[in-house]
């Protein structure tokens, strides 16, 4: 079952073309991410999703039902805004209970509900008080609750955790995934962190300059990138240009600057290539005379749990390694190095 | 910069100056006030005797009696008028298109600024030609042409700190575009509301070139106290004046009061 269909969806302002023709499923109780840089068009596909801005070509099906044209008021639909748009003069029960005050909802009713929608965010106790008495964490919570608890099909989050602090968003972050899991939410979630993404999704849906450039699983989205734009935006990446030396069925041996690796994947000799390996894939260590690849570290950032190191291998090539921080032993600049990389780690891009 | 104390001779000059402005503006008031409250039949200060003699006067006087209920009335019907035609239009202002908003504003608050004598006699001569003066169909436009700017700015500054995500907030949760400026949008931006609605009620209060113009039997209390000074200075126009400044006040202050309500209680943002 999907509880949302985009079909062919575009906007375009003017010359700009703010989303250029969006295909997308979201399943029931699925938890989607758009994710991609500043601009590329993440607020405007859930803006028309949520009817506030009219596409200017395709369809949107929400719970079954075109609601291409309908206004956002007729649309089953939950928001959760980035600075939370409580309502300054309400309570927060009334802030809650407004959606089902909407819906003609009897009083004693909203009431029930709109505790119990509290409760679920853990914030029983504090209905009698407004938006303006409250922390930052906890408007955010008044907000899921008040869109949750008109029951939408989907419920719409853009970039919702971007005002808190990073403590306070890692502790959402895992509340809300377990709310969404428990209640069974279909939820569409707008960010451009890709942590966050990571994190939180059964899918991801990476967008660049309107359009979907991938669409899949964290892991497979991560691990399987299908373009550089993909490889690069999902965290560090060593993208190395290749050239096929050698291939057969799916297996090839390719050569990238001064190092000759083993990939997967249907290639034909002579080919160029590019080849992605995660930088927390290679292994790092003394330098010896019979290791594969040599280098010698350019660099080191130190980052708390884990190393970056940039090493320079034998040919001129520069990798970036990540590796957890052995407490002893970090290698400094200059210091002679040998690398792993063990089969599997480096990616033919777009394979 | 070092903290300076309030006892810097400048800051001594500027209390003077600010103290004797203040004076020079309300000693009038304060005399005209004393005044209204003497025994005998003739205006002086300091009365030789005091008393309520005046205000009784004026309070069975059926002529002021009559000026004071038609000015409550023309204000008490202007003043809702000018709320939804000043509202509409300050909301029409913040949601509209960018292009040729600020000309349109201009044109909206032009009464402010135009001289209202000029005013005066422009609507003097439509009133004329459609046979309307003298009577609540021209008095009304008339004051609305000078009350709605006050509505319009009012209402405006309260929606510049507005923020429409709410009735974006409203609308996902099911409130069409009425609901949500019904439910949100005015209780929020209320102070602006009831600045501009108090304003409008005092200008057409007070109003009294225009409707010179146009009233020849109606009576509005401006035109009753200035026809009364011509002829006579009797302390019941003290009287009529002390009463008319105590309404004024107890609006302002309760404008005053209304503001610090809302910014010390539940608006906190
Ligand atoms: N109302 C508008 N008028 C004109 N252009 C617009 C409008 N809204 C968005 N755009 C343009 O459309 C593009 C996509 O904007 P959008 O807000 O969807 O980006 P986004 O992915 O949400 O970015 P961010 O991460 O910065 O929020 C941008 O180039 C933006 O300038
Ligand atoms: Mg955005």
């Amino acid at each position: 079952m999907t509880a949302v269909a985009l079909d062919g969806v575009v906007k375009r302002y003017g010359g700009v073309t703010a989303v250029d023709g969006i295909d997308l499923q979201v399943g029931k109780g699925e938890f989607l991410t758009l994710l991609g840089p500043s601009g590329c068009g993440k607020s405007t596909t859930l803006q028309m999703i949520a009817g506030f801005v009219l596409p200017s070509a395709g369809r949107i099906r929400i719970g079954g039902r075109d609601s291409t044209r309908l206004p956002p008021h007729r649309r089953n639909v939950g928001m959760v805004f980035q600075n939370y748009a409580l309502f300054p003069h309400m309570t927060l029960a009334d802030n809650v209970a407004f959606g089902l005050r909407m819906r003609g909802v009897a009083k004693a009713e909203r009431r029930r509900r709109a505790g119990e929608a509290l409760a679920v965010v853990q914030l029983t106790g504090l209905a009698d008080r407004y938006p303006g008495q409250i922390s930052g964490g906890q408007q955010q919570r008044v907000a899921l609750a008040r869109a949750l608890v008109i029951q939408p099909d989907v419920l719409l989050l853009d970039e919702p955790f971007g005002a808190l602090d990073k403590q306070l968003r890692d502790r959402m972050r895992i509340e809300l995934r377990d709310l969404q899991r428990q209640l069974g939410i279909s939820l569409i979630f707008v960010t451009h962190d890709q942590e966050e993404a990571l994190s939180m999704s059964d899918r991801i849906a990476v967008l660049s300059e309107g359009r979907i450039r991938q669409l899949g699983t964290p892991d497979g989205i991560y691990r399987r990138p299908a373009n550089r734009f993909v490889a690069e935006f999902m965290g560090h990446s060593n993208i190395l240009p290749a050239r096929v030396v050698e291939a057969s069925g799916d297996r090839a041996l390719v050569r990238a600057g001064g190092l000759l690796l083993a990939v997967s994947g249907r290639l034909s000799a002579g080919g160029d290539i590019e080849l992605m390996i995660r930088p927390e894939r290679i292994g790092i260590g003394p330098a010896d005379a019979g290791a594969a690849i040599r280098g010698r570290v350019a660099g080191m950032q130190y980052l708390g749990a884990s190393l970056h190191y940039r090493v320079v291998v034998e040919g001129g090539t520069e990798l970036s390694v990540v590796t957890p921080d052995p407490g002893e032993g970090r290698r400094v600049p200059g210091d002679p190095v040998a690398l792993a990389i063990p089969d599997g780690a480096p990616f033919v891009i777009g394979s | 910069m070092p903290e300076r104390g309030f006892a810097t001779p400048g800051f001594l000059a500027l209390a003077l100056f600010g103290s004797l402005a203040t004076a020079f503006l309300v000693l009038p008031l304060a005399i005209l006030c004393v005044q209204s409250f003497t025994a005998e039949s003739y205006l002086s200060f300091p009365p030789p005797s005091f008393g309520l003699r005046w205000y009784r006067t004026v309070l069975a006087d059926p002529e002021w009696r009559q000026a004071a209920q038609s000015s409550l009335t023309i204000a008490a019907i202007v003043t809702p008028l000018s709320l939804v035609v000043g509202t509409l239009a300050a909301l029409g202002l913040d949601r509209g298109p960018m292009r040729g908003r600020n000309v349109i504003y201009g044109i909206l608050i032009s009464p402010m600024i135009l001289p209202h004598i000029v005013l005066g006699l422009g609507l003097f001569r439509i009133a004329l030609d459609l046979e309307i003066d003298d009577s609540l169909w021209s008095i009304v436009p008339a004051h609305l042409t000078i009350t709605i700017p006050f509505v319009v700015i009012s209402v405006g500054a309260s929606l510049q700190s507005f923020d429409v995500g709410l009735e974006k907030a409203a609308q996902s949760l099911g409130a069409n575009r009425f609901r949500a400026l019904w439910h949100i949008t005015l209780p929020i931006i209320r102070p602006g509301l009831v600045g501009g609605g108090i304003f409008a009620f005092i200008m057409s209060f007070d109003e009294f070139i225009i409707t010179y113009f146009l009233a020849v039997q109606t009576r509005t209390l401006p035109l009753e106290i200035f026809d009364s000074l011509r002829y006579q200075v009797s302390p019941s126009i003290a009287a009529v004046s002390a009463l008319t400044i105590a309404a004024s006040a107890a609006l302002t202050v309760a404008l005053i009061l209304r503001g610090q309500v809302m910014a010390g209680g539940r608006i906190v943002q």
